[in-house]
């Protein structure tokens, strides 16, 4: 699992991007339950959680991380390889 | 169309005391880590902040594919340089429609800019993708048809509206199609992207206020994102996000008239390398080899500034003999004291002398950049005058010559001969000052210069000039109302409207067009609005604005107007002008208090008698006002 500071700083990225209140996002907020979340800010969410945590998502995983539960996991998978 | 206002250009770090401190933190937090999220929350929060007398600039842009991150990039780099942006992204793939049919969204919003982003590969997939399935016929025709489409639209919007239209070129293909072969064929694809660029380039200049944006050297730099462009036609990395911001916001700059005009240089280490005080003539470097060669080129790139029509000033502390001696005689000096529009080599601190520059030269602070090597003073001049834009001399001198040229702070919308000019301009200003302190009194001294001042209406080719002055003029400005060349002349053919000019001669030189008057149609039906009134601060204080006025009443009165109603619109920038129209006789109107009236016939309106000769356009008389 990411830490808890990394989650804080995930949560602060989809807040930013989405137009969210960052304590309001837990593990049930995904892309059809977040009005913003269309394909567009996707991408800038994508690219937006590269930058802040120096990673790069594959093409397969750009269309999977619909949630904030999912970018969790995929994300602990890069920072602790 | 863009409101007053005169702060600081771009250059984040410089706005300490400029930029409102809400703005600032939101800037420096985006600052500190560039990430597109923070880029869009900021310009939510930017949009709450922003002051309501900054400039307003509406950006349009028509694509053909995803660009969305750069509104806010734009807003952001706008803020930065005290512009609050509005951009307005037209639908995926309708740059066309957008600007051909009548009732478009485009012309509704009323951009100042319009940008036209077209991807080659979705505009005309088969020639960038399958370029060697076409025969040379094809090819040819394909790069035509695409021209084509950019010059329509282009000439559509350009029909339409006065904004600044800046056009991407396209990315050369990131490899070669035919190998070796690709390197010595003018018919390859990347030999006709280029040729298309070129076409671009003479669209641009044959056309006003049209800008190329250079996408194919940015991509060439910085490649495209691959993955996102094939999963969301999303191309634009965060780094060229960030590129193609500076060049947009370069744009925005230019559009609001926040460009600087002098180049203010320190000597010792700056210069030449050395202190001259205690190394002498024989001891500094400067000259052919390194380190020498580097002050030498940071020379040259000076003077390519000012041969731009950027004016050059030394602010050094230095003796003033050890400095002549070096312009005079050393032989690898680059730059010539005629070069230099104002000096100040004392030991008085940089702050005072910066703030001389800018009186001799009657501009505001706002238009200098002062380079030093030397951080204190630098720090000094940051914290003291927060409108200069300061350069610090990178460590290394190899860097010298490109930390000037990569100056982006010197772009004036429509670049007219009379930059070019401008610095023989005040030299000759130079040469009247000496003058002047040698007359006996002001009105000898003015009757010494035998001026001669033309009043002239506005026609095709002192449009720019006129559009540019109203643009740039900042200090003698009654309403400081920006109007673009082509706003100017669509302007000049209504009913009731006269755009007057004025040139000014001495014997020192020729000023060039200098001042410039707006009549339209007032409130009531007998009154005419005066719309602008200006005049380039060159020529303060000679009666210039006397005889412009005057001219302008007696036009008012051949057009049948009975009286003149002035307005003074007050900026940062205009207090000197703030009793212009009281002094000259208006009186203050009864419903508010900052425009005035004048009835034609009544007032005592005259010209200065200094004046060697005074021409005014075939229907107008001298004498005509108080008559």
């Amino acid at each position: 699992m990411i830490g808890a500071a990394d989650e804080v700083r995930l949560k602060q990225v989809l807040a930013e991007i989405f137009e969210l209140d960052p304590s309001t996002i837990d593990g049930t907020t995904s892309s059809d339950k977040v009005e913003r979340w269309d394909s567009l800010q996707h991408i800038s969410m994508i690219v937006s959680v590269e930058q802040e945590f120096g990673v790069r998502f594959s093409e397969e995983e750009m269309s999977e991380l619909l949630s904030f539960e999912r970018l969790r996991l995929a994300l602990a998978s890069k920072l602790t390889q | 169309m863009v409101a007053p206002g005169g702060r600081a250009s771009k250059v984040p770090a410089q706005l300490n005391g400029v930029v409102p401190g809400g703005v600032e933190s939101r800037l420096a937090w985006v600052r500190e880590k560039p990430t597109i999220s923070r880029y869009l929350a900021a310009t939510r929060q930017l949009r709450l902040l922003t002051p309501p007398d900054w400039p307003r600039v509406r950006v349009a842009v028509l694509r053909n594919f995803t660009v969305e991150p750069i509104e806010a990039y734009t807003c952001v780099k706008g803020a930065s340089a005290g512009i609050a942006v509005d951009v307005q992204i037209g639908g995926y793939d309708t740059a066309m429609r957008d600007s051909l049919i009548t009732d478009s969204w485009l012309f509704d919003y009323q951009p100042d800019v319009v940008i036209i982003a077209l991807s080659l590969e979705n505009l005309a997939p088969t020639f960038f993708n399958r370029f060697l399935t076409l025969s040379a016929a094809q090819a040819n025709e394909a790069a035509q048809q695409t021209a084509s489409i950019i010059r329509q639209i282009v000439s559509a919007i350009r029909e339409r509206t006065t904004a600044t239209i800046a056009i991407h070129n396209f990315a050369l293909p990131r490899h070669s199609l035919e190998g070796l072969a690709e390197t010595r064929s003018m018919t390859s694809l990347t030999s006709r992207i280029r040729s298309l660029n070129q076409e671009l380039v003479a669209l641009a200049s044959g056309m006003g206020n049209v800008f190329i944006v250079d996408f194919e050297r940015m991509a060439e730099r910085t490649p495209i994102d691959a993955r996102n462009w094939l999963v969301a036609r999303a191309p634009f990395t965060p780094l060229i996000l960030e590129e193609l911001s500076d060049v947009y916001a370069r744009i925005l700059r230019a559009r609001a008239g926040r460009s600087r005009k002098v180049l203010v240089l320190d000597c010792d280490d700056t210069l030449w390398g050395g202190i001259i005080g205690e190394d002498h003539i024989g001891g500094i470097r400067l000259g052919e080899a390194y380190p020498g060669s580097a002050y030498v080129g940071l020379q040259e790139a000076a003077l390519n500034l000012s041969k731009r029509g950027v004016l050059l000033a030394l602010c050094s502390a230095n003796n003033e003999a050890d400095v002549d001696e070096v312009f005079d005689h050393h032989p690898s000096m680059v730059l010539r004291k005629s070069d230099i529009s104002a000096r100040r080599v004392n030991w008085i601190d940089k702050a005072t002398n910066l703030r001389a520059i800018a009186s001799d030269l009657n501009l505001g602070l706002d238009s200098l950049v002062f380079v030093d090597d030397d951080p204190h003073q630098c720090e000094m001049v940051r914290t003291l005058l927060p409108t200069v834009l300061v350069v610090q001399l990178p460590p290394e001198p190899s860097e010298y010559r490109a930390a000037i040229e990569s100056l982006e702070c010197f772009d004036a919308v429509g670049l007219t001969d009379e930059d070019r000019r401008r610095v023989e301009l005040y030299r000759n200003e130079q040469a009247r000052e000496v003058a002047r302190q040698s007359a006996s009194s002001l009105d000898e001294y003015y009757r010494s210069l035998e001026m001669t001042a033309e009043v002239g209406r506005i026609d095709e080719i002192s449009a720019t000039r006129i559009a540019q002055l109203t643009q740039k003029t900042n200090q003698f400005n009654l309403t400081t109302r920006r109007h673009t060349a082509e706003e100017l002349v669509h302007l000049a053919g209504q009913p009731g409207v006269e755009i007057l000019s004025i040139r000014v001669r001495d014997r020192f030189g020729d000023a060039g067009l200098v001042g410039v008057a707006i009549l339209v149609p007032g409130a009531h039906a007998d009154e005419a609005e005066i719309d602008t009134f200006l005049l380039s601060c060159r020529v303060l204080g000679r009666g210039v604005e006397d005889v412009l006025l005057y001219a302008t009443a007696i036009q008012g009165k051949a057009m049948g107007y009975r009286c003149l109603r002035g307005t003074y619109v007050t900026t940062a920038r205009n207090q000197a002008v703030a009793t212009f129209y009281p002094d000259h006789g208006f009186s203050r109107h009864v419903e508010d208090d900052t425009s005035w009236s004048l009835v034609l016939g009544e007032a005592d309106l005259a010209v200065p008698g200094w004046f060697a000769t005074i021409t005014l356009p075939s229907n107008m008389k001298i004498g005509a006002v108080t008559a």
